[in-house]
């Protein structure tokens, strides 16, 4: 047959590319339908066959030293010498796959790639190794993440709040893929491990339809979790929501506002930036958010001045529990997101709410209020003549307003 | 609880030391020493060859002398000898053992 007319057939590796027997015996039950793997022929775990007359084939895989790179699955890093050994025992060599080299033998009674349990068990060894390795890594990264001092959205309460519940759920599910894919693959390489030192060899035929749609679901989730990330990333800037003036509030804000501190005083509003003198409203599906942002000048009946700016998040969860952890996550975020030493906690009067924190963070002074299932983290400034901060009053006013 | 691999060296490793007993080898020369010292009762597969050499390297019992093209030659060492001569040592006993337990258990 011309090599025009062979046809190239490409099917994507039922089997986790650690499996050893599992791809052996694909490839060799590919071979019986006619379909025989080509030499070089893998990219990205889709594997290239050419349909011929079926016949027996008997396939290897052994492990590669050195690695190729990811997206480089085909390479040749055997000696000439080595390739001479492997023919004249009746081995070719095809591909490198992962961390395996595949070789594929047509003659009958043809002596094993590896001869000897226990020797095969030293290369074995190395990827349980290295997949160990991987595994203390991705621990360590994920603790770093977690309780690193300068980390983006740490805390799952305040991400799945804030930018939704699927964004957070795809954001842990990727980290914990990225611990327990290699510690399954360590595992595996142990079993295989500890069967060749006891004498046994990895050419056992596997089922490898039976673990087909696991490999497939544990290839595609990665693909979905991640696209769950960007989706929820996406999601962010396109409904940012745009900057609405409060006047245009439908209804009560269900937090204290500068008017409510001073429900008598002459408010003249002075919007010192952009967003200031604006709301925004973002439901997520845990949390109903919203963020207003106030800088005024209030001259009571008494003919007080005060200057007020209130920068305030308010959030109203679907549940007690996940406000709890809100109110821990901003806390937290506040006492480490400077140095420590621009950070001091202040005494918090009883108000009668949940929880009340109250603290110094960089030159501001923030609130952190909860009662049930309603949390706010406002910045609070009221100035007046005698340059000190009358936060208290915001506080108390915001404490009637979540008691209520 | 299975053998941890190199505590002692495995039968195909003692044949690759014994076989550079007739000097600097390269890996096809080895398999065929090995085939043609046991009369053909060990063939050594090509991965476990290259990857006990790969370990001897490592552990200094061998040492590549010369490349020639992709044709790699290695001798031993004298740290090779010694664990070659040890095992060699272990296994005598091994027979003397046997040999004296002759009739005993078997």
């Amino acid at each position: 047959m011309s090599e025009r007319a062979v046809k190239h057939v490409y099917r994507l590796c039922p089997c986790d590319r650690c499996n050893v027997e599992g791809i052996q015996s694909w490839l060799e039950d590919m071979a019986a339908e006619g379909l025989f793997l080509t030499e070089d022929g893998v990219f990205c775990g889709v594997f290239s066959f050419e349909r011929k007359s079926p016949r027996k084939v008997t396939y290897r895989l052994d492990v590669a030293q050195k690695r190729k790179p990811r997206f480089m699955d085909s390479g040749d890093d055997l000696t000439d010498e080595e390739l001479e050994l492997y023919r004249s025992m009746g081995w070719e060599y095809l591909l490198q796959y992962g961390d395996f080299r595949v070789y594929r033998s047509m003659e009958r009674d043809v002596p094993e790639l590896n001869t000897e349990g226990e020797t095969h068990a030293i290369t074995i060894s190395l990827l349980k190794k290295k997949h160990r390795s991987s595994f203390v890594y991705a621990i360590l990264m994920a603790l770093f993440w977690l309780l690193g001092s300068h980390g983006f959205m740490r805390y799952g309460c305040r991400m799945a709040a804030t930018v939704g519940l699927v964004f957070t759920l795809c954001v842990y599910g990727v980290m914990l893929w990225a611990v327990i894919i290699p510690l399954l693959r360590a595992f595996r390489f142990r079993r295989y491990e500890k069967r060749l030192l006891e004498g046994d060899s990895l050419n056992r035929r596997i089922e490898w339809k039976k673990v087909a749609p696991v490999t497939f679901g544990m290839r595609v989730l990665p693909f979905l979790l991640c696209f769950g990330v960007f989706a929820g990333l996406l999601s962010v800037l396109v409904h940012e929501g745009t900057d609405i003036p409060h006047a245009e509030y439908p209804g009560e804000p269900p937090f204290a506002t500068v008017a409510d501190v001073f429900p008598d005083g002459t408010i003249s509003e002075d919007n010192i930036w952009l967003d200031y003198g604006t709301y925004k409203i973002r439901e997520t599906a845990v949390s109903k958010n919203v963020e207003w942002n106030e800088s005024c000048d209030v001259t009571t009946e008494s003919g007080e001045n005060y200057f007020c700016i209130l920068r305030l998040s308010y959030h109203e969860t679907v549940s007690e529990w996940i406000a709890r952890g809100l109110e821990e996550d901003y806390y937290v975020y506040d006492a480490t997101r400077y140095h420590r030493k621009q950070f001091e906690d202040l005494t918090a009067p009883d108000l009668g709410v949940d929880s009340v924190r109250v603290y110094n963070n960089y030159g501001t002074l923030c609130v952190l209020m909860r009662e049930g299932n309603r949390v706010v983290h406002a910045v609070v400034t009221i100035d007046n003549k005698s340059n000190q901060n009358q936060w208290h009053m915001w506080a108390q006013a915001m404490a009637e307003e979540l008691k209520s | 609880m299975p053998k941890k691999a190199m505590d002692v060296l495995t039968e195909s490793m003692f044949y690759v030391l014994m076989a550079f007993s007739n000097g600097p080898m390269c890996g096809i020369d080895i398999a065929e020493e090995i085939e043609r010292c046991t009369r053909g009762r060990l063939r050594i597969g090509p991965a476990t060859l290259y990857t006990i050499l790969g370990k001897f390297e490592k552990e200094k019992y061998i040492e590549e002398i010369s490349v020639e093209g992709r044709k790699r030659t290695y001798q031993i060492t004298a740290k090779g000898r010694t664990a070659y001569r040890d095992e060699l040592e272990r296994l005598r006993h091994c027979i003397e053992d046997a040999e004296q337990a002759k009739g005993g258990c078997l």
